[in-house]
């Protein structure tokens, strides 16, 4: 012992109080050594969805680009496109899968960065070395997110290509068509392009840190950072994004299909707010002169009625160009956001590095790994789900006429088609032309001179996307007026979809929207109406209204509308 | 220089007081036991004092004057602690490699020396070692950061009798070529007797005796005489009585030179009969003068 205590005197020199701290750039080592499996994971769901994003999208486009094409639209050939193009990736179609991503990321890198530590006991060892406890919670969370945003925002440059095309209207030359591109700021994909996705990301992460310095363990933490993800995502798109900039206001009906609608609503001459039931009564009172036969509305409806009445109907959107705006405002505040809450993990750390981290006893200490390892899998899963599955199934989220079967094709309607031999031998020849171009069971006109549009999409689905476009190409100048619809023809059918309206209206769903002048119908302005088209009720109003559209609706058209969400 | 030094000490977990109304100056140079029963306190005394916890009340410093926790007192200080955490999926040389960048000084060289001489391959997973192994491993780690004081929780706690042999070599060896200050805690005090010389005490969260092993054992004697006569023994303060059939043995605070009553035979006391005595008279204490722990009870008996 005296030997011991003789050599126990200070043989360093008294080292002084500030110390120069241990760089930052080492920290860079540490992380991705202690990180690189999560890394690794993460770098492999991720890439297996950028594989099955890139194919299914180069499909997609394929898809998009013949049926922009196409020529005329409105016909059979043109309408078959559309639907394959609705088909395409319709797994995908939605975003919704897709909002999975940051979540997932934030839940399996962000939770585990402190859980882990604290739920092993390594913190013990690691916030006792010379860098310090706080210094390296920061530098490890920074790196990581830095990386995690990274590949976020190189996943969104590939998910803003692959969405592109469903924000261009399919076919500008047709007025009547209901089929139009969705909103770029509706919620589902406005947070899958741009800057917001990699912000989302970040975000996640950040309340997965968090999460994980306050639950101190790996799977509880995992799970709250799932749900408060998921809370938060849902109360930004809800009651955040349609606020970013005072929505404008019109009371006409020229709204652009790609503009989100906010809220809509009716005043009177005198600016009154007027209730729904009110302008149910008005349109009662009206009832002699507003109902056609059997109480079905004439064409126009009810909105041209309470707009001849004194009543002016309201529209808040945010116009699609606003964009970008919105994208920097979202990216901004959940910026800042990922900000404060690494700051507050790093406070955290800082002032109470300190309680006993103990395990649990009998706290299994292999379920992070399983967890890790199963979510890894069930999202690599869902990506190649969502590859697969993307092909088969019709379009969905637009009512489109375009697909409407049953009424004579090809842009000859009923009551042009069947007066004219000369329409009906350019049928004839026009049947022969797709035959001999690559659709060889094209059907030939009927009897009256339509062709029968169940036989004509059954022709073009027995063949390839690029040999339909091509025998369209070559033959749609036989078609009789070229293919195009006539004026009279677009009236008639703006007039059948106003009736369609109106006649639902009458069937029990008193808010049920007009479409717009130009025809469309989209579910925006459905739920802007306060419609849903899930319920029964709607369901079955539509399907005994499709009779007032002369054939521009049917019950299968509508069942598809209703299916896509 | 103190490598410890508290002053009214206390951490409290939620409700309970883990440690108390602590006052200690542990002077450098020192191998230092520091014993209690479960649930003493020592684990809550040596995270304060390696910064991973914050009292609740009372004053520590490290390393003469140092926060803990802070850079001077984290580079200077090397914690083992409980169980050594390993990272289980790093080799030994990756963990070589974290420990050197997380640190400013790290003796690579030695450190490498130290595990080849142990037979542990640099390439092993952490998680595939051996207990033993990993105790060296983390001990290695430890004392390649060159440090001032190191500190180990529990170090042998789950070791066979081979390894905690070679584990204690290990950290001796350091002490002796180093200089380094040594803090390390056990609830069995016999694997600490033969390498301590500096005991620290511990009951219920308070500091019960303080000093260097030698002092204590020199101040301290067994008196064997009549156990009638016990309970009215009054030369010299009485730690602790215990009764064996017609005679009592009484550890009493006197050194040799003290005189013995008529009646009384004087043992010299070992270290564990010392240790068991003061356990379990949780109101006695040893402490030195300036620093001690301000004991509530009034029974309290100091130096």
């Amino acid at each position: 012992m005296t030997a011991l205590r003789a050599l126990a005197a200070p043989t360093r020199p008294h080292e002084h109080a500030s110390l120069r701290p241990v760089p930052w750039r080492r920290m860079a080592w540490v992380t991705w050594r202690q990180q690189r499996f999560a890394l690794a994971g993460m770098a492999a769901v991720l890439g297996a969805l950028a594989l099955c994003l890139w194919i299914v999208g180069v499909q997609l486009h394929h898809a998009h680009t013949a049926a922009t094409a196409c020529h005329p639209a409105g016909s059979i050939a043109c309408e078959e496109l559309i639907s394959r193009f609705n088909g395409t990736g319709h797994f995908l179609a939605s975003g919704f899968v897709l909002q999975a991503v940051p979540a997932l990321i934030g839940a399996f890198v962000g939770a585990p960065a402190l859980a882990r530590e604290l739920e092993t006991g390594t913190f013990r060892y690691v916030w006792t070395q010379g860098f310090g406890p706080w210094r390296w919670t920061l530098a490890k969370l920074v790196a990581l997110a830095v990386v995690v945003a990274a590949a976020a925002a190189a996943i969104s440059v590939l998910l803003s290509w692959y969405y592109q095309p469903y924000f261009q209207p399919y076919f500008a030359g047709n007025p009547m068509s209901l089929t139009t591109e969705s909103s770029p700021l509706a919620g589902g994909l406005f947070d899958l392009r741009g800057v917001a996705f990699a912000a989302w990301t970040l975000a996640a992460f950040a309340i997965g840190g968090l999460a994980g310095m306050l639950i101190r363990r790996v799977v509880p933490a995992i799970v709250a950072t799932l749900a408060a993800y998921a809370g938060l995502a849902l109360a930004a798109g809800v009651y955040l994004r349609p606020h970013y900039l005072t929505a404008l206001v019109t009371s006409k009906l020229n709204v652009p299909g790609s503009a989100l609608i906010i809220s809509q609503w009716w005043t009177t001459k005198g600016g009154q707010p007027v209730s729904q039931s009110v302008l149910s009564q008005v349109l009662q009172q009206g009832g002699p002169q507003l109902a056609g036969k059997g109480g079905v509305p004439k064409a126009l409806g009810s909105w041209q009625y309470l707009v001849q009445h004194g009543y002016t109907q309201w529209t808040t959107y945010q116009p699609a160009g606003r964009f970008w705006t919105f994208q920097w405002i979202e990216g901004g505040w959940l910026l800042a956001l990922s900000t404060l809450l690494i700051a507050v993990t790093v406070w955290l750390v800082r002032r109470r590095s300190g309680q006993k981290g103990r395990e649990r006893p009998g706290w299994p200490r292999r379920l992070p790994r399983a967890a890790v390892t199963a979510g890894a899998v069930f999202a690599a899963g869902l990506a190649v789900a969502g590859c697969g599955g993307g092909s088969s199934s019709p379009g969905v989220a637009h009512l489109s006429t375009s697909t409407s079967g049953g009424s004579p094709a090809s842009g000859g309607g009923s009551s042009s088609a069947g007066s004219s031999a000369n329409t009906s031998q350019k049928m004839l020849a026009y049947a022969q032309c797709m035959r001999t171009h690559g659709v060889p069971s094209f059907p030939d006109p009927t009897s009256s001179g339509a062709i029968t549009k169940e036989a004509a999409i059954r022709a073009f689905k027995a063949v390839s996307n690029a040999q339909a476009f091509a025998a369209q190409t070559a033959c749609q100048r036989l078609q009789p007026n070229g293919g195009q619809p006539s004026r009279a023809q677009l009236a008639q059918r703006l007039g059948d979809l106003l009736a369609f309206a109106g006649c639902i209206r009458t069937h029990g769903i008193p808010n049920f929207p007009d479409p717009t002048s130009s025809g469309e119908l989209t579910h925006q302005m459905l739920a802007s109406a306060g419609v849903n088209v899930h319920q029964p009720a709607v369901l079955q109003a539509a399907d005994a209204c499709v009779g007032v559209t002369h054939g521009a609706l049917t019950k299968a058209a509508v069942a598809r509308f209703a299916a896509g969400q | 220089m103190n490598v410890l030094e508290a002053s009214g000490l206390g951490k409290r977990y939620g409700g309970t007081w883990a440690l108390r109304e602590c006052s200690l100056a542990i002077p450098a140079g020192h191998v230092v036991a520091l014993v209690g029963p479960n649930g003493a306190g020592k684990s809550t005394l040596l995270n304060l004092a390696v910064g991973l916890a914050a009292p609740s009340a009372g004053d520590l410093t490290v390393l003469g004057g140092q926060q803990p926790g802070s850079p001077a007192a984290l580079d200077g200080i090397a914690f083992v602690a409980q169980d050594t955490p390993l990272y289980k999926n790093l080799s030994a040389a990756d963990m070589l490699h974290l420990t050197r960048n997380l640190n400013r000084r790290f003796d690579q060289a030695s450190a490498e020396a130290r595990l080849a001489e142990l037979g542990i391959p640099l390439k092993q997973m952490a998680g595939k070692m051996s207990g033993g192994q990993q105790a060296q491993l983390a001990l290695t780690l430890a004392l390649a950061r060159r440090p001032q004081l190191l500190v180990l929780d529990e170090p042998m706690a789950k070791l066979d009798p081979l390894a905690r042999h070679d584990f204690m070599a290990t950290a001796m060896t350091a002490v002796a070529d180093d200089g380094v200050s040594m803090l390390l805690s056990s609830h069995v005090l016999t694997e600490l007797e033969r390498v301590a010389d500096y005991l620290i005490l511990m009951s219920r969260g308070r500091v019960q005796v303080a000093g260097e092993i030698d002092d204590l054992l020199a101040s301290h004697r067994i008196l064997t005489g009549p156990a009638a006569q016990a309970g009215r023994y009054a030369h010299q303060p009485v730690v602790h009585i215990r009764r064996a059939a017609a005679q009592a043995h009484l550890l009493v605070r006197a050194s040799a030179q003290d005189p013995v009553p008529p009646g009384w035979q004087a043992h010299p006391v070992g270290m564990e009969e010392l240790a068991l005595a003061y356990l379990r008279e949780p109101g006695a204490a040893a402490l030195p003068g300036p620093a001690r722990c301000r004991d509530a009870e009034p029974s309290a008996v100091t130096k």
